[in-house]
């Protein structure tokens, strides 16, 4: 009876279609920005910053590949492939260039709740940090690496059981991970202020 | 869009059923007939989902894996949605509903939504979708379609409460549908599908990488490898950074094989230094030699004396000689030292008969540089030749295999390389220092170490003879340039490292 007098009306069946959908984007919004819940990530096309106080991973290839760059250039990057990644105090921002306009993400600030990602993959092209490595290969052919991902033959390639890596300042051009938990989120329009 | 579907619109009896209309108002009439507004921002969140993975209008480019088909599929999904509810109005309640699951799953799947945006426009598109209703029966006019979807029928009283809502969609009634919306329904489908497999093949076709051609016989991306590719006198494989002639010179008679002497003009130290040392007496004359070359401040004069003196040293002779020795004593007969070229003593392998290890395959050779490689006070555990698998440059080839329990690189540089489709490129990294522990095993294909001043030859023969190892004094000399095939070991720290991408 109630139902019908609902769907009767233009205004009765949105309301009918936005009040859950509503309440579950609330739910999930939370639950993203408390990291309970996974999203998936898969940028490219534009250079963008990432700043991590710490990363700790395990599963770590790296060797070369390609990316296209804003121009639609193709660019050479080194492909980082991590199995599992925690991140302490996240920072990533894009700049539109030529603009005061830009997006900024962080997440991770709260040292007992850091990011995760499984199956991280960046293309990038600038990296400075301190690493530590475990079991660490140098050299190895990139179709040999000990990841899922693996580059072509021929190509200079390392892995590691365990990469640790303190002040990750990084050049990417493109990331993607499968699961990603962005713990205390906050993703802001901004003036084209970067990271570093 | 605007003028497929005519048809329905002068089936309509709305305002000006002229066959005359123009295309404004026949768009007009078409619109009002249909989620217009709903479907048209469905797919506009599909548009802004499709680029918030891209960030780039210009750059279409198609990921692969899980998460890229999820930043692919879903935002097609989107826009295929809303052209369906507009063409087939329908089923907008079933459509509608895929499109808000979608929109919402978004926000998981594909950026954050589109970091928002995208999410909220296809929300509010789905919801519009769904909540459209037909513009009511009119007196005049037919009643609604049966094909309508059930239960829709009644509500066809209800349209006097118009609201503001409702006046974003304006009442239409529903068209007389044709097999013809099939027919666009599907060649907008095949049309969407066909774009994004034709980009995602060339993506794929692009992204396979071509063989390492450059690696055809024997791959030396600096030219300083050439004794140990038995490349024969090709002037251009010569590298003289210094266009002296001492130094062509020097890499002949060095690749030619022969130590006979010819060495000496190799030294290319700017300095008079050589000169000195080849003054017949060697060491005790070398220093008053040097010094009045460097007085004499003319490096023409000193060049002179250098070709002047070549091919009669023979105290350098000796030590060329007894380091000869040293390395086939220490590194058998596998490994092979040249004397002159770029560098002054060159140790390569270009031999396959080391013993056979297979634990790792290895590719292009890096090229490593250090300030002052620091070896502990236990030293090298071993140093042997073993046989490797590599990718490149045939099956297998020798490397120089060192053993230690750690080792310190300050001033760690390190070049490598990889093919990109024919392009050269790989990564350059630096680092305060690298320190490698537990188990360290590095791979080298050649060693390459300036000596800095001829006296040194001599002192060098005397060290080995002495029975210090080769190896370790040559990685331990300023401007040492290692060949490195690979590293490994159990735990490795780069200092403040810094490592960038280049191409040729």
């Amino acid at each position: 009876m109630k139902l019908s007098a609902l769907t009767r009306t233009r205004r009765g069946r949105a309301m009918l279609a936005a009040v859950p959908t509503v309440a579950v984007i609330g739910v999930l919004m939370g639950g993203v920005a408390q990291g309970a819940v996974p999203v998936s990530m898969a940028i490219s096309g534009q250079q963008f910053k990432i700043a991590a106080d710490s990363l700790e991973g395990t599963g770590f290839s790296q060797y070369a590949g390609q990316a296209k760059d804003a121009d639609g250039k193709v660019q050479p990057v080194a492909i980082a492939n991590i199995k599992d990644a925690t991140l302490h105090n996240l920072c990533q921002s894009v700049k539109v260039p030529g603009m005061p306009l830009g997006l900024l993400i962080s997440a991770g600030t709260n040292p007992k709740n850091p990011v995760k990602a499984t199956d991280l993959q960046i293309g990038m092209s600038d990296l400075r940090g301190t690493a530590t490595f475990n079991q660490i290969r140098i050299g190895v052919d990139a179709s040999t690496v000990n990841t899922k991902e693996h580059g072509s033959k021929g190509d200079f390639a390392m892995d590691s059981d365990a990469i640790d890596i303190q002040n990750l300042k990084q050049v990417s051009s493109s990331t993607s991970a499968a699961v990603f938990k962005l713990t205390d989120l906050h993703l802001k329009i901004s003036d084209g202020t970067e990271c570093f | 869009m605007s003028d497929e579907n005519t048809s329905g619109d002068e089936a309509s009896p709305g305002s000006s059923a002229d066959v005359s209309a123009t295309r404004r108002q026949r768009f007009a009439a078409w619109r009002r007939d249909r989620p217009f507004w709903g479907g048209a921002l469905t797919i506009l969140a599909g548009v802004v989902l499709w680029f918030s993975g891209r960030l780039q209008i210009d750059n279409f480019e198609i990921q692969l894996g899980i998460e890229g088909m999820q930043s692919t599929l879903l935002p097609v999904a989107l826009v295929l949605l809303g052209v369906l509810v507009m063409v087939q109005p329908q089923f907008r309640v079933f459509y509608g509903v895929i499109a808000l699951a979608i929109s919402v799953y978004s926000l998981l799947g594909v950026n954050l939504g589109g970091f928002g945006i995208g999410m909220v426009l296809g929300v509010v598109g789905a919801i519009l979708a769904v909540s459209w209703l037909p513009r009511p029966a009119r007196a005049d006019a037919a009643v609604e379609p049966t094909s309508d979807a059930p239960g829709t029928s009644a509500e066809q009283g209800a349209g006097s409460t118009a609201d503001t809502f409702e006046d974003l969609l304006p009442f239409g009634e529903e068209p007389a549908k044709g097999g013809r919306h099939a027919a666009v329904v599907a060649a907008v489908a095949v049309l969407a599908l066909g774009g994004t497999g034709a980009t995602a093949t060339t993506q794929a076709a692009g992204a396979v990488p071509a063989q390492v051609s450059a690696a055809s016989d024997c791959w030396d991306p600096l030219g300083w490898l050439e004794w140990a590719c038995g490349s024969d006198d090709e002037p251009e494989a010569t590298p003289s950074p210094s266009p002296s002639a001492t130094d062509g010179e020097g890499t002949d008679t060095g690749s030619a094989g022969g130590t006979d002497g010819a060495g000496s003009g190799t030294v290319d130290e700017p300095s008079g230094g050589s000169a000195a040392g080849s003054g017949d007496d060697g060491a005790a004359a070398g220093p008053a030699g040097d010094e009045a070359g460097a007085a004499a401040d003319d490096t023409a004069d000193d060049k002179a004396d250098d070709k002047a003196d070549d091919g009669k040293e023979p105290s350098d002779e000796k030590a060329e000689e007894s380091v000869e020795k040293a390395a086939r004593l220490e590194l058998g007969p596998c490994a092979r030292i040249t004397f002159g070229g770029e560098f002054d003593i060159n140790v390569s392998l270009p031999g396959d008969c080391g013993k056979r290890e297979d634990a790792n395959v290895f590719s292009l050779d890096g090229e490593l540089e250090t300030r002052d490689l620091q070896l502990p006070l236990t030293g090298i555990n071993g140093i042997d030749v073993v046989n490797v698998p590599v990718t490149n440059d045939g099956p297998r080839r020798d490397a120089l295999r060192l053993s230690v329990d750690s080792v310190k690189v300050p001033g760690f540089w390190l070049k490598t390389y990889a093919d990109n489709d024919g392009k050269l490129g790989g990564t350059v990294t630096d680092a305060d220092y690298v320190s490698m522990e537990g188990n360290a095993q590095m791979y080298i294909s050649s060693i390459h170490a300036n000596l800095p001043d001829g006296d040194d030859f001599a002192e060098l023969g005397e060290k080995l003879a002495d029975g210090a190892s080769l190896v370790e004094i040559l990685l331990g000399l300023v401007d040492a340039r290692i060949g490195l095939m690979g590293a490994t070991s159990d735990v490795q720290v780069w200092s403040d490292f810094r490592e960038q991408v280049w191409e040729e």
